[in-house]
């Protein structure tokens, strides 16, 4: 390029080094391509890299259905399914097929405009929200400033789907099953925000590649564990926080089978039901994503010696961990009440995230971190 | 979506006065602004064509069929198909809930500027944080004590 690197609002200063020369060799014949016109060329990488995010979604989406059941079933000593494909392997496609080709239900009483927008909403909140996890050094299609606060806030966003669907709907069980939620997701939301925060203060940063960048070196340099005592906790206050936020076992109120016939999904069917399901699905990888950047190291190897396995495998690696350890909670712990959901959060989880926030403080202030 | 925009204005003025420095360094056609915005507008693009994308697929493939009218009634248990409406009263406890939400989401939302301008200020920046908690959480233990956190009684 012989544009002078510029560091552009968009990447931090560490990364202008590798922005102005990837060793992407697909990239490269791109640029060799493109010639004069380094706009054409920067152009046709960013659309290559955004079609990559779509299908890195619709993909992953359908690789944790699998996952979802085959976890299932193996925790309970079944096998789950095995006809589809290699030990059903297929199963999300034929799922997906299936609910391609089902009857769409419109309940007479519906709100209709409700009703209809409320599966846009998580499905496009997820796929926003996966923009800003960044893959490598390079690998990320945008990184703004305040990209946790973006994530935060996306995130945030699903609630207002479950509401709106809920009450289209017009449906007690749904109605029920979205007050319920939405009790749920506003409580959770202060100590997720809270545990954002700390990992903010810890590292000094809001842009996720900084933040990244933050954890570089051995393993004992990711926040989970430099930041003695403070960094688990956090960690562990995360994870409970984005299981309640994202709605899963034993947290999984809004859709609480055996006492809400589904809840805020019961009046959906086929593609309407389908979007809600799979949004889930994308929800839980950009939350799992989000714990490896945070606490984890991101894209980082556990030594550097192991650098040369590319980064967005190890974000995949950890990031699937991160999903196994949710999956496994689902067969671990039983639903709990409403009344104990909410004591947790507003009694233990909040107060302890916050004194956890002041301790990351005290240790920034020793000079620790 | 308002941290979005926020997201994306400061960019945008960032890169904008990046972008006055390079036109003084070299005459080059400046693209930053644009290299700001352009992804994640697309990406926008994007997450409404995925969903309406699906639904129109499935909208051209499925089989409606309005055989029963009993089919397009919300689900309900029991005999009578639906008893009453869905717009019934609700606890107000969840009221409760939301108004604690607001108040702790704004200290939160405090915070956050806090947290980011921390690694320039050291242990009086703690002292200031405290000051403003201890306020907060008065009121915090207050409601507790109140009971407004127990949602069984």
């Amino acid at each position: 390029m012989s544009e002078p690197a510029v560091p552009s609002a968009l990447e931090p200063a560490s990364a202008t080094e590798t922005v102005a020369a990837p060793t992407s060799a697909i990239a490269d014949w791109i640029r060799d391509l493109c010639g004069d016109q380094e706009w054409l060329a920067w152009v046709v990488i960013t659309l290559i890299g955004l079609g990559a995010l779509a299908a890195l979604a619709s993909v992953s989406a359908m690789v944790l259905v699998w996952m979802e059941r085959k976890v299932s079933a193996h925790m309970q000593l079944r096998l789950g399914p095995m006809r589809t494909g290699w030990h059903g392997a297929l199963q999300p496609m034929a799922d997906g097929l299936k609910l391609l080709f089902k009857e769409g239900l419109l309940p007479r009483t519906t709100d209709l405009f409700s009703y209809l927008l409320a599966p846009f909403i998580p499905m496009a909140t997820a796929l926003l929200a996966l923009a800003v996890i960044p893959f490598s050094e390079t690998w990320q299609l945008a990184d703004p400033e305040l990209g946790i606060i973006y994530v935060a806030a996306l995130s945030g966003m699903s609630v207002f789907a479950i509401l709106i669907g809920s009450w289209g709907s017009n449906n007690k069980y749904s109605l029920l099953g979205g007050m319920r939620a939405a009790a749920q997701a506003l409580s959770y939301e202060i100590s997720l925000l809270l545990v954002l925060m700390t990992a903010v203060l810890m590292s000094g940063e809001t842009a996720m590649q900084a933040i990244v960048q933050s954890q570089e070196g051995y393993f004992w340099n990711w926040w989970l564990i430099r930041a003695p005592g403070v960094g688990f906790i956090a960690f562990i206050a995360f994870i409970i926080s984005a299981t309640a936020e994202l709605n899963r076992a034993p947290f999984d109120f809004a859709e609480s089978e055996s006492e809400l016939t589904g809840g805020f999904h019961t009046e959906y069917a086929g593609m309407a039901f389908a979007m809600f399901f799979l949004a889930e699905y994308v929800h839980l990888l950009v939350a799992a994503c989000l714990g490896a950047v945070l606490f984890l190291g991101g894209y980082l190897p556990p030594v550097p010696a192991l650098a040369f396995i590319p980064g967005p495998v190890w974000l995949l690696v950890k990031a699937f961990g991160l999903v196994f350890l949710f999956m496994w909670f689902r067969w671990t712990f039983p639903r709990l009440r409403i009344d104990q959901l909410l004591n947790l959060e507003w009694k233990f989880l909040m107060p302890v995230a916050l004194l956890n926030l002041l301790a990351a403080g005290a240790l920034r202030g020793w000079g620790w971190l | 979506m308002n941290a979005l925009w926020t997201a994306l204005v400061a960019a945008q003025a960032d890169a904008a006065e990046v972008a006055v420095e390079v036109t003084k360094q070299v005459e080059v056609v400046d693209l930053s602004a644009f290299k700001a915005v352009f992804p994640l507008t697309v990406l926008v693009l994007i997450a409404l064509a995925v969903p309406l994308g699906m639904m129109a697929l499935s909208w051209l493939l499925r089989r409606n069929n309005p055989s029963n009218p009993e089919k397009d009634l919300p689900y309900e248990c029991g005999l009578r198909a639906v008893v009453g409406s869905a717009d019934e009263r609700f606890s107000v406890k969840f009221y409760l809930i939301a108004m604690l939400f607001l108040v702790f989401d704004l200290e939160v939302a405090f915070l956050y500027p806090w947290a980011v301008q921390f690694k320039h200020g050291g242990w009086g920046m703690l002292g200031v944080l405290l000051v403003f908690l201890v306020m907060l959480e008065a009121g915090y233990l207050y409601l507790y004590r109140k009971g407004a956190l127990d949602w069984d009684d």
